[in-house]
């Protein structure tokens, strides 16, 4: 800290010195660089390969080919169904983890008995990596042995075995549900680090004039944690929308392609087609559908924290 | 505060540092290893996916005894061949040259070849070596004129069935359905038959090889000729297997359709011959009581025919010692390196010669009466954009299964899907 006032100082500053600007820049300039290495040329690379003809099978064929690869995308009807499946995936999966994260994080505000402990085995779903939570699943819904079929008909609910993966109405629900289990923790520690900086001050002048504790909820609570539940939003959203490992494990896509994500045709059209032109043209349509996102969460976020 | 984040700084600095040091390392080491001299050993890398078994280590064993001067660097890849496919075409579309000899997949080698990794073998695999070989393993190396692998060992599909229930296995697939459904409940078994009904690669080899069995097929020479009654029928097959299936063989792979009928709850299994001594071994419930069969024939077919599956040695066109790795494949191929693939890994050779081999045989003897199945399999069709080609047969075919569209509609969208394909990139 002591060091950082002196620099800041412009009496100290002398004719040899470097400007602070210029310092600024070499001392950023090293993470400048890793960032465009790691990520700014791929991202450009993958937009220059989206306008060529690239088949690695026809090495001698590369050429240019303009807006063409788009093109044929959207005329493709299974480019429109990936990008179908994407949406209903991350619509419903990330509403669905909002209230349910909602609630965990409610409740795991309040002080009670052995909060620690259950904010600890809330977190569990959050710590397992995502592949293995989808291996798990995926035996959780075996036909054969799958405690889910076990548990429904001890129940009742149902009088034989479902392959709940290998059919297609109800694979990308099953799908859809593992993936709330996993990340509903998530949303929910986001939310309990913003619920915790609402000053208990509001609640109790709140009780004081004899509001209930819903209208609490929507009066005080909601208001407040809007900044948060946005950022929550941002990081769920664009996390949901390029969903891959969780589909490439559980269904690889199938049944009939039904849970088929733009994520995994890219994979598909990419390593196993090697068409580099139309796979880099749907990596490319990925990042701009999750740039356009991002952007809208952000104006709404500053919209509401200007308020 | 200060002080905590200066710490951190300088820890992550110090692994930046130390990953830097540890890049340049193995660097240098590995540029040193392929600048030899002509008496020192030559050290070659074969790429392979890891084998259970011990007969890779067997044979790098005898070939490097044979030939002091070469030494073999195994680099084992993932377990899963969609895995394998992606290092390589990671490793070779990058020029890499590490790689020396790399095991494909049958389905593969069309691919590498015309995306010109792999290097030409028409005068080191010569018309009179080739004669030796089953000739559905060779059909599959050939691509565009030239051979570019050898093949390594094969696979076809088999039926195997429960004969302590099934006196003589069945000769149709309608008889076999009859069957099914008269005997399942007997000595425990649940279902009437298991296969590969998810939707990947194993799907199409069993929707194919009942398209073939009724008379059908998919391409001859490069036009589409899938649209057929035959091939509709094929595949009506398939959708009728289903209702005498688990409820979940729409998700099943090899190793899950095994499962079941190792546990002894399924009447029939199509499968590979892998299945064999696994389903044999000590702790199998059904240990001797599984009988195995030809594919049987569709009403409209002639003859069941099981489709080729099999692995092939092929190599890096950038390798820096393309004689050394040809030495090394023709050991591995030879009919003393198929010996030890075929005892120590239970692979079935390429080699005619070895269909005869009294050693081979007394290890597994149903192989003698499979030669003739063997030796009529089929090759999926043969195509640098097969993999292209076989995402619409999983796709459309999968829909077949799950109800989702008729048979009909299936092969029809198939054929439109590969004709595209065809026009857009020859054959």
């Amino acid at each position: 800290m002591i060091e950082q006032k002196n620099l800041t100082s412009p009496t100290k500053q002398s004719k040899f010195q470097l400007s602070e600007a210029t310092l600024g820049y070499i001392l950023v300039a090293p993470a400048l660089l890793c960032i465009i290495a790691i990520a700014l040329y791929p991202v450009l690379n993958t937009f220059k390969l989206s306008l060529y003809y690239m088949k690695l099978q026809l090495p001698g064929l590369t050429h240019f080919v303009g807006l063409q690869n788009y093109n044929t995308l959207f005329s493709d009807s299974r480019f429109w169904s990936a990008t179908l499946n994407t949406v209903f995936f991350t619509v419903v999966s990330v509403a669905l983890e909002l209230v349910l994260g909602m609630v965990m994080a409610l409740l795991m505000n309040k002080k009670f008995k052995g909060t620690g402990l259950v904010r600890a085995a809330v977190l569990i779903p959050w710590a397992i990596p995502t592949v293995i939570s989808a291996l798990m699943w995926k035996f959780i819904y075996n036909d054969q042995f799958g405690v889910l079929n076990d548990i429904l008909m001890k129940i009742g609910l149902i009088s034989s075995y479902k392959a709940w993966l290998g059919n297609p109405s109800s694979a990308m629900s099953a799908a859809i549900f593992a993936d709330v289990w996993k990340t509903a923790p998530f949303m929910a520690l986001l939310l309990l680090a913003g619920l915790q900086n609402i000053s208990q001050d509001l609640y109790e002048a709140a009780k004081v004039d004899g509001a209930g504790s819903i209208r609490q909820f929507f009066r005080i609570t909601l208001p407040l944690l809007k900044p948060t539940i946005l950022v929550a939003l941002i990081f769920r959203t664009l996390d949901a929308f390029r969903v891959f490992d969780l589909i490439f494990v559980m269904t690889g896509g199938g049944p009939g392609n039904s849970t088929e994500t733009l994520s995994i045709y890219a994979y598909k059209t990419l390593f196993r087609n090697l068409d580099f032109g139309i796979g880099s043209a749907i990596a490319v349509i990925i990042f701009i559908f999750v740039f356009i996102f991002a952007m809208f969460y952000i104006k709404l976020l500053d919209k509401s924290i200007l308020k | 505060m200060g002080k905590k984040n200066k710490i951190l700084t300088s820890i992550v600095s110090l692994v930046l540092i130390g990953t830097l040091i540890a890049g340049c390392g193995s660097n240098t080491a590995s540029s040193t290893s392929s600048n030899t001299s002509k008496n020192e050993p030559v050290t070659i890398t074969y790429s392979t996916g890891k084998d259970s078994t011990p007969a890779t280590q067997k044979l790098v064993e005898a070939f490097e005894k044979k030939y002091p001067n070469i030494k073999v660097k195994v680099q084992e890849l993932p377990n899963s061949t969609d895995d394998q496919h992606n290092s390589y075409v990671t490793a070779l579309s990058a020029g890499d040259s590490s790689i020396d000899v790399l095991a494909m997949d049958i389905i593969w080698t069309p691919e590498f070849a015309a995306a010109n990794w792999l290097l030409p073998l028409d005068d080191k695999f010569t018309k009179e070596m080739r004669d030796k070989f089953l000739p559905g393993p060779v059909e599959a190396v050939t691509y565009n004129g030239h051979v570019w692998a050898v093949p390594r060992f094969t696979d076809a599909g088999v039926l195997y069935y429960r004969k302590d229930i099934i006196n003589t296995p069945p000769k149709t697939w309608d008889e076999l359905i009859q069957m099914a459904k008269e005997n399942v409940g007997k000595g425990g078994t649940k279902y009437g038959i298991v296969f590969q009904g998810n939707q990947y690669e194993g799907l199409v080899c069993d929707a194919l090889e009942l398209i073939g069995s009724n008379g059908g097929n998919v391409l001859d020479g490069d036009k589409v000729v899938i649209d057929t009654p035959q091939a509709i029928g094929g595949l009506q097959y398939l959708v009728d297997l289903v209702k005498i299936a688990p409820p979940g063989v729409t998700t099943y792979q090899e190793e899950d359709a095994r499962n079941v009928f190792q546990q002894g709850e399924a009447i029939f299994m199509r499968n590979w011959p892998y299945a064999w001594s696994l389903l044999n071994s000590d702790d199998s419930p059904v240990k001797g009581k599984v009988g195995i069969a030809p594919i049987p024939r569709g009403k409209n077919g002639k003859v069941g025919t099981p489709v080729l599956g099999g692995w092939n040695l092929g190599i890096n066109k950038y390798s820096k010692h393309p004689e050394e790795a040809w030495k090394f494949i023709e050991f591995v191929t030879s009919e003393e390196g198929q010996k030890i693939t075929a005892l120590e890994g239970g692979n079935l050779p390429t080699l005619k010669s070895l269909y005869q081999d009294k050693e081979v045989l007394a290890k597994n003897p149903y192989w003698a009466d499979f030669y003739d199945v063997f030796i009529t399999a089929k090759p999926r069709p043969v195509s640098p954009f097969y993999p292209q080609m076989s995402d619409s047969m999983q796709i459309n075919f999968h829909k077949a299964l799950t109800g989702e569209i008729s048979p009909e509609q299936a092969v029809k969208n198939v054929a439109k899907d590969l004709d595209e394909i065809i026009k857009n990139n020859g054959k």
